[in-house]
């Protein structure tokens, strides 16, 4: 899919400035590899003890951890500038093959970067994340920058303020170099008939940096692939049936979906309200959980119109002992299709928090799952997907996705029916709750396969218990990817950490550990 | 009233008789006004008999034994405790008595009686929620907040009336099939307002120092307006609701919330912190930080307050206690302002619909559950064959989430709001008031917590008159502490004739 003349204009905008810094930038890059890198990288904590250490063995700032870098940025060892033309410089370099990053502002990103150096010249520091550049999903709204969301009438549209979760991350000193791709609404599983990936009508289709031919899933796949591919240092998505964790698996990168009502969603294209409410979660996606660590403190708290949100307050990782941590595993919840090199993933992933100290128990709650699943498939589309039609008369979409269209109508019941599926489904995250009070972590698969192909035509039906992220939305558990193998394609496999409610960190304590051990993210052949 | 009924009711009476001490005769004397350190065990808040009893000036024992005579002295004209337990409460007191005696206290409660609302469930002891199908139903655990009342050395008196399923209460306030109908201690003629009227009815007799009630649309802050003491409906998530019944979940999980009802603020602090917090079973209640509304800064308060909610128009005397809240606050907060968010109206409209949108099939399976063939008329009028369609009932739920964050945006303005509990005092069973009287449930749709504290008397009727106070999300110290302001300079509770 090509885009259109003013859309390339607005893609490329600030290339110009971003091309006269080049030269500067074969200087850092070569200077990234000299002594003065590796000497910042041997005292990650010389920034001080307000920052987070970092213990990321990148050396290249586009493949550099957020928590890495800003305390390069901090040290002066880089500048905002640098860092900035670097990314951008990534972006270009990838961005053609995976079609990740759909709209960008380096003009603004440059400027900002600029104002960020001389800031810290006159012993400013804006934030935890000075300097720091990213990028944001294109369903949530960016002052200034084109948010489509995905969907055909948003196609121009420009918002006139930053969603809190930008808003929060810009205060913080972060620095927005443009829009990651997602399907209409990140509800549209696709949008295109037969590609169960990251797709719509306006950008056309993301690709996976590990396999050009497989899917990024969805619905962060602009997200998870450009975070993989290296260049900005993390991105923000939204997921609401494991649309953060499915790109963090398929791409092989660490993202979390919060406890439901940590961070607001106001400024995301579908925001607080309606019956679905509590499976509606942003969260962060990056390269390193460490950087979860760092994003999460700065994401959470309640804002002034996002009236799901609790301030209850973030944990410290820190603090976590994995040697009093009760944890169950499952290989496959024997329903979805799940490879052996996944199951046998899982076994490595719950022997190395055992070896850790942690008690350990194969523990399937098949029962809680299987009701959990019909009542969910059956919730979903109870109204008819009729909100799904409310969102296209919202943003006035005419053209809405084929897998949206198709959807329209079917399953509707009666109004008794749903709210007694609603009833229903609160019932069982009761039972949830009780099952849980034995454990502090789940361990189980992020999904039953590595990336599948593009083109492998209608694909499977979405069914009942064939994904394992969605009983986690309705649960509403903070729960997290991080990769922890590799399939016999080559391609990541992401091991799913999934704790309390509220207990977020707990969560990434237990991934910051796997990832030691496995080694985590690890650069594509792009 | 079957005569096992009847038994169970005054089961223990005997034992309880044994224990009428001299005291009694102290605290049948009921106090005109309220003195700050009262004496008497029927008027003093919970934390000052507390305190009497942890420095064994008072005894359990003794405490349970005039409550139980006080019970036993008015409960005949107000029907407001429908079932005790007397012989459990007297061994629980003297055990409690036995380990004070020993140097050892069981919590902030210790030895302190409590009554509770018949729709949370108390293990070992018969819980209706007014449904004829939990006639004789007796629960094997404790509603989360009993059991955390319980744990803190808090001793079970019995259970207060409540409407079925406390949602059919309609004009006559707390009425239901199993128990009947309560009355209000300053007025027999008048309702105590429902649906914790029960609780509001003994807690201001002086049958109990404090109760739990459950608020769904004003259920807490009605009958606390209603009988002249202070209630609060908490943050919504503050409390966990498991073990109340109906239970919570589906598409009205949002509305409701238990808090106490009890004769002073510094009660409702004591016991909305104890029974607060996370539980495993209602994934709603978390762990938020509560604040100590003693160290609140009143100076950096903006207060908000209306007198009219564009629904029904307050009597004058209810505007009278409004401004007497007001004027306590005069000079003590960073602003007062008239402002009004305009949300009741359209709430009103959107919240009626929503609860018919299925025809009342979510009522029919409460009875159903329950094993009620036969329904209270108050209940049963929710049940009728007008239905919308799913897509219709979805949208009307998106546009009641779109008030609540309309109304959340006004918020930001200010910290507190003043207004009517309702447009009216308690009503006589002669002449009902509309439905839309109370100016409560909008703050159910939000989920703030909001107090009330009496600040004014309907003089005619010798009925008392309460003010609402709202505070923004998780700040209920805020609100304790405005309320407390109110108290001080208004008087606050004021014992009935009764």
């Amino acid at each position: 899919m090509t885009s259109s003349p003013r859309r390339r204009f607005l893609r490329t905008a600030g290339l110009a400035t971003s091309s006269t810094l080049f030269s500067q930038l074969l200087v850092s890059r070569a200077m990234a590899e000299s002594s003065r890198l590796a000497a910042a990288s041997a005292a990650p904590s010389a920034s001080g003890p307000a920052y987070l250490a970092s213990t990321d063995p990148a050396e290249d700032p586009v493949f550099m951890s957020a928590t890495k870098l800003a305390g390069l940025l901090r040290a002066k060892k880089l500048s905002s500038v640098e860092a900035v033309t670097l990314a951008c410089a990534r972006i270009d370099a990838v961005n053609p093959k995976i079609n990740a990053v759909v709209m960008e502002c380096r003009e603004r990103a440059f400027a900002e970067a600029r104002a960020a150096d001389a800031a810290l010249a006159s012993g400013k520091v804006l934030g935890p994340l000075h300097g720091v550049p990213m990028t944001i999903k294109d369903s949530i709204d960016t002052e200034g920058v084109i948010s489509t969301g995905g969907t055909v009438g948003r196609i121009n549209y420009i918002p006139p303020r930053d969603a809190t979760a930008v808003s929060r991350l810009r205060a913080a000193g972060a620095i927005l170099l443009g829009k990651t791709n997602t399907p209409e609404w990140t509800l549209a599983g696709g949008g295109i008939p037969g590609i169960t990936t990251t797709a719509n009508i306006i950008y056309g289709t993301t690709k996976n940096p590990y396999d050009l031919t497989r899917s990024t899933a969805g619905s962060s796949g602009g997200a998870g692939a450009i975070v993989a591919a290296g260049g900005p240092a993390f991105d923000i998505g939204t997921d609401w049936g494991g649309s953060v964790r499915g790109p963090a698996h398929n791409n092989g990168i660490a993202g979390i979906k919060p406890t439901y009502g940590t961070i607001p969603r106001t400024g995301h294209i579908v925001d607080f309200g309606g019956y679905l409410d509590s499976w509606q979660e942003l969260g962060p996606m990056a390269r390193r959980v460490e950087d979860l660590n760092l994003l999460m403190p700065l994401l959470v708290g309640p804002d002034e119109s996002d009236c799901s949100i609790y301030p209850v307050p973030y944990g410290n990782p820190a603090t976590v002992d994995l040697k009093k941590l009760r944890v169950a595993f499952f290989p496959t919840n024997g329903i979805a299709d799940t490879t052996p090199e996944t199951q046998e993933m899982v076994r490595r992933c719950a022997k190395q928090l055992a070896d850790a100290g942690a008690r350990v128990t194969e523990d399937l709650p098949r029962d809680l799952i299987t009701e959990l699943e019909e009542i969910r498939f059956k919730l979903m589309a109870a109204c008819g997907w009729s909100y799904l039609k409310r969102l296209a008369e919202k943003w006035g979409t005419k053209s809405v996705s084929p897998t949206v269209v198709a959807r329209y109508g079917q399953g509707e019941k009666t109004t008794a029916e749903l709210i007694e599926l609603w009833e229903k489904q609160d019932a069982n995250k009761v039972r949830w709750l009780q099952w849980m009070k034995d454990y502090d972590l789940i361990l189980c698969p992020a999904a039953g396969k590595p990336a599948q192909p593009l083109d492998a035509g209608p694909g499977t039906p979405w069914t009942p218990g064939s994904s394992y992220y969605g009983m986690f939305n309705t649960t509403g558990y903070p729960s997290a990817v991080v990769r922890a193998g590799t399939s016999p394609e080559g391609l990541p496999l992401g091991i799913m950490v999934t704790g309390k409610l509220w207990k977020d960190h707990v969560v990434l304590a237990a991934c910051a550990h796997l990832e030691s051990l496995s080694g985590g993210w690890q650069k594509p052949p792009l | 009233m079957s005569s096992r009924r009847s038994f169970l009711r005054t089961a223990g009476y005997a034992t309880a008789a044994t224990f009428a001490l001299g005291r009694l005769a102290t605290s049948r004397a009921l106090a005109q006004s309220t003195p700050a350190a009262s004496t008497d065990i029927l008027v003093m808040s919970a934390v000052q008999l507390a305190a009497a009893i942890r420095a064994k000036k008072i005894s359990s024992v003794e405490a349970v034994t005039a409550l139980y005579a006080r019970i036993d002295a008015v409960n005949p004209k107000i029907n407001a405790v429908v079932m005790q337990c007397r012989e459990r409460a007297l061994a629980e007191a003297e055990a409690a008595d036995g380990a004070l005696a020993s140097g050892r206290s069981l919590g902030p409660l210790h030895g302190v009686p409590f009554t509770i609302k018949d729709s949370l469930e108390t293990a070992g002891v018969v819980s209706t929620t007014g449904t004829l199908g939990r006639k004789n139903f007796i629960p094997g655990a404790d509603a989360t907040v009993v059991a955390r009342v319980r744990a803190a050395g808090g001793i079970l008196l019995g259970k207060t009336n409540t409407p079925e399923f406390t949602l059919g209460g309609g004009d006559l306030g707390t009425y239901n099939l199993v128990h009947g109908q309560t009355y209000n201690p300053y007025n027999l003629a008048h309702t105590p307002r429902g649906s914790s009227g029960g609780a509001g009815a003994i807690v201001a007799a002086g049958g109990s120092p404090f109760d739990i009630g459950s608020d769904f649309g004003g259920s807490i802050r009605s009958p606390a307006h209603a009988c002249g003491i202070t209630g609060i409906k908490p943050t919504l998530g503050r409390v966990s609701r498991a073990g109340h019944v109906p239970g919570y979940g589906g598409a009205w999980d949002v509305y409701q919330e238990l808090g106490p009802l009890a004769r002073r603020i510094e009660d409702l602090a004591l016991v909305t912190e104890l029974i607060s917090g996370s539980d495993d079973l209602d994934p709603l209640a978390a762990d938020v930080p509560f604040g100590d509304y003693r160290a609140v800064d009143l100076k950096k308060l903006r207060v908000a307050y209306y007198l009219d909610n564009k629904l029904v128009a307050p009597t004058p005397e209810t505007l009278e206690a409004v401004r007497a809240s007001l004027k306590a606050l005069e000079g003590s907060v960073a602003s007062v302002t008239e402002a009004f968010h305009d949300g009741d109206p359209e709430w009103y409209e959107l919240g009626a619909k929503l609860l018919r949108a299925d025809g009342g099939a979510w009522r029919q399976r409460l009875l159903a559950k329950h094993g009620t063939t036969q329904a209270s008329p108050g209940f049963a009028s929710g049940i009728r064959p007008e239905t919308i369609s799913a897509p219709a009932f979805t949208e009307l739920v998106e546009k009641r989430d779109a008030l609540r964050s309309r109304l959340l945006k006004w918020f930001q303005a200010y910290d507190v709001i003043i207004c009517p509990t309702n447009a009216f005092p308690a009503p006589s069973f002669a002449k009902p008031v509309p439905a839309a009287a109370g100016y409560t449930s909008i703050y159910n749709l939000t989920g703030w917590p909001a107090a009330v504290v009496r600040a004014g008397t309907a003089k005619a009727e010798g009925l008392p008159i309460g003010v609402q106070i709202i505070a923004r999300p998780w700040r209920e110290d805020v609100a304790f502490a405005v309320a407390a302001k109110i108290e001080s300079a208004t008087g606050g509770y004021v014992p009935p004739a009764i």
